[in-house]
């Protein structure tokens, strides 16, 4: 379909499909072919498949052509593009570009008060807003010298909630590029479900407004049975998902990223713990990595998906157990001073950097994941065709909102 | 089994423009204005264009998917090109988008209207010299306010 666009102009000649008619031509040998007037010849001659056929493999790559995929599309629901090269169906190189999502949010906070600060930060991904707002309260409250153990455990348990309705929320979009549709339809269910209860706990959807420096505000932790049931219905999913041959076989063997290519793209998150390297922001303060997988494909990265989504449901049912607070509030009084913070968002670790003058942001850098791993899907990606495009792509769990704010 | 999974959860769909339960109207966040309706009553079909949201636009915009909403059964479908389309969603708002989006605008076929969904895309409308002709507010709006705005676009009542 894509080689298409190349020869658009040519449309198809006497009734036939261009593309039949040069398969046909170059398996019949194209000299006794008549219908193709003399200019067209030089068209079969740059077919892939000729160059093939007649050994001349040097023209195989002379007319391969850049895709602009985006930013206006159905497929990504994101406002970024890729520029694809390829020769009609195997891809080549793949660059994302990231400028579509450029809102210049970090220019925007410099100079704001801390406290109201917050709320932009939220905003610089809706997605991951939690990991945003508790990398930068957390970056604050290390400046001014503060620790709170039960501040800490308010915000892992908006961390872990969102973790898992990001990752359902990725699956999700797997299953449907594999025209998975009653999963599809059990799955955005869940995620749903899990917005809702955000909203019961937190007061948001998103979990907006949440948490300030020194400040976490609940509405209420009656929710255990709730949770307790998705978990339970995740985990019905996950089993009959796992023997659905068409789901499985779509994904085994896709974007694979071996250990070495990982510690050499630097890869991180998910796909780092999915090619058998043990890198998790969590590690930093109190939770080991849940699952390593080898492989480094599709596949991997899916299976650690499901286990850290049953993981997350279960550290959030056990961390409301032990919160009973509705609403922790404690003095910080903010000072001058710089540091970093690392917290784990959904698709890997998210790196921020503040630097407070006179209680006003004087300087503020993220280093989001999706950043990161942008390079290792671009890389993962080339030798694959472009039917593996969004299972490549999904599997990843990136947001061109987090990698460009 | 996926028919029996399916037949233990049951019917999870609301019964949205006539009735919503007590349970679910403190999730209706947001406020709808309407300025101008679409000619015709039935189907429509939506394109749905990121002009640089924070995401969540997004995803509640996808969510309306979800059988818990499934506003396929009010005649509303996602369309993949602008060509095919009678309303413009448009969330967020940066000024790179501003050119792909007026080339968007521009290939849909008339009557059209556009709605904007969140916060920040009434500002978007005003860099793209686009009037809306729909606006959902609130950061983000609830699946149900995006779906009441598309509902009153075809001049569908809504007794909530």
């Amino acid at each position: 379909m894509i080689a298409f666009t190349e020869f658009d102009e040519a449309k198809s000649v006497e009734g036939y499909s261009l593309s039949a008619v040069f398969d046909f031509a170059v398996l019949t040998n194209y000299t006794k072919v008549k219908i193709l007037p003399p200019e067209k010849f030089e068209l079969i001659e740059n077919r892939p498949l000729y160059a093939f056929l007649t050994g001349n493999l040097e023209r195989m790559n002379c007319k391969a052509f850049r895709l602009h995929y985006g930013p206006v599309s159905s497929g990504i629901w994101e406002a970024g593009a890729f520029e694809v090269l390829s020769y009609g169906e195997r891809i080549l190189e793949v660059v994302p570009l990231l400028r579509y999502k450029n809102r210049g949010m970090e220019k925007r906070v410099e100079g704001m008060d801390v406290e109201k600060a917050t709320c932009l930060v939220e905003k610089f991904c809706g997605t991951f807003s939690s990991s945003y707002s508790t990398a930068y309260c957390i970056a604050v409250e290390k400046i001014a010298g503060f620790e709170s153990e039960k501040l800490d455990l308010a915000r892992t348990l908006a961390v872990e909630l969102e973790r898992a309705y990001n990752h359902i929320h990725t699956i999700y979009r797997l299953a449907l590029a594999a025209s998975q549709k009653v999963a599809v339809s059990h799955l955005s269910a869940l995620e749903e479900e899990l917005l809702r209860i955000n909203y019961k706990i937190f007061g948001h959807r998103y979990i907006f407004g949440f948490s300030r420096p020194g400040y976490v505000k609940l509405k209420s932790v009656d929710v255990k049975s709730r949770i307790k049931n998705v978990l339970k219905e995740f985990d019905e999913l996950v089993e009959e998902l796992s023997v659905s041959k068409i789901f499985i076989d779509r994904l085994h063997g896709t974007a694979k990223i071996s250990r070495s290519e990982a510690v050499k793209l630097d890869t991180i998150g998910v796909a780092a713990r999915a090619s058998g390297l043990k890198r998790d922001a969590r590690m930093l303060r109190r939770f080991e990595p849940i699952k390593i997988v080898e492989d480094g494909d599709s596949l991997a990265r899916t299976v650690v998906r499901f286990e850290e989504v049953k993981n997350s449901l279960r550290t959030a049912l056990e961390i409301i157990d032990s919160l009973s607070l509705k609403e922790i509030s404690n003095e910080v009084k903010v000072k001058s001073g710089e540091a970093i913070s690392f917290v784990e968002s959904p698709p890997g670790d998210l790196v921020l950097y503040l630097k407070i003058k006179d209680g006003r942001v004087e300087k503020l850098r993220v280093r989001g994941a999706s950043e990161v791993n942008f390079l290792s899907f671009a890389k993962s990606v080339v030798g694959n065709i472009f039917t593996d495009y969004p299972f490549a792509l999904e599997s990843f769990g990136l947001s061109f909102a987090d990698a460009s704010r | 089994m996926w028919v029996l999974r399916g037949l233990k959860k049951g019917v999870i769909t609301t019964k949205f423009p006539e009735k919503i339960d007590e349970e679910e109207r403190e999730l209706l966040v947001g406020e709808v204005v309407v300025k101008k309706t679409l000619p015709f009553k039935k189907s429509i079909h939506i394109f749905f264009a990121d002009a640089g949201s924070c995401n969540s636009c997004n995803r509640e915009v996808e969510m309306l998917n979800n059988p818990y909403y499934d506003f396929h059964r009010l005649g509303i479908f996602f369309t993949p090109t602008p060509r095919h389309a009678d309303v413009l969603l448009i969330a967020g708002c940066c000024k790179e988008m501003v050119e792909p989006i007026k080339r968007a605008y521009e290939a849909m076929p008339s009557p059209k209207l556009v709605v904007a969904v969140g916060d920040c895309s009434e500002e978007f409308c005003s860099l793209c010299e686009l009037k809306a002709d729909a606006i959902v507010r609130g950061c983000p709006p609830s699946p149900y306010k995006i779906l009441e705005a598309l509902l009153k676009i075809v001049g569908k009542e809504v007794l909530i």
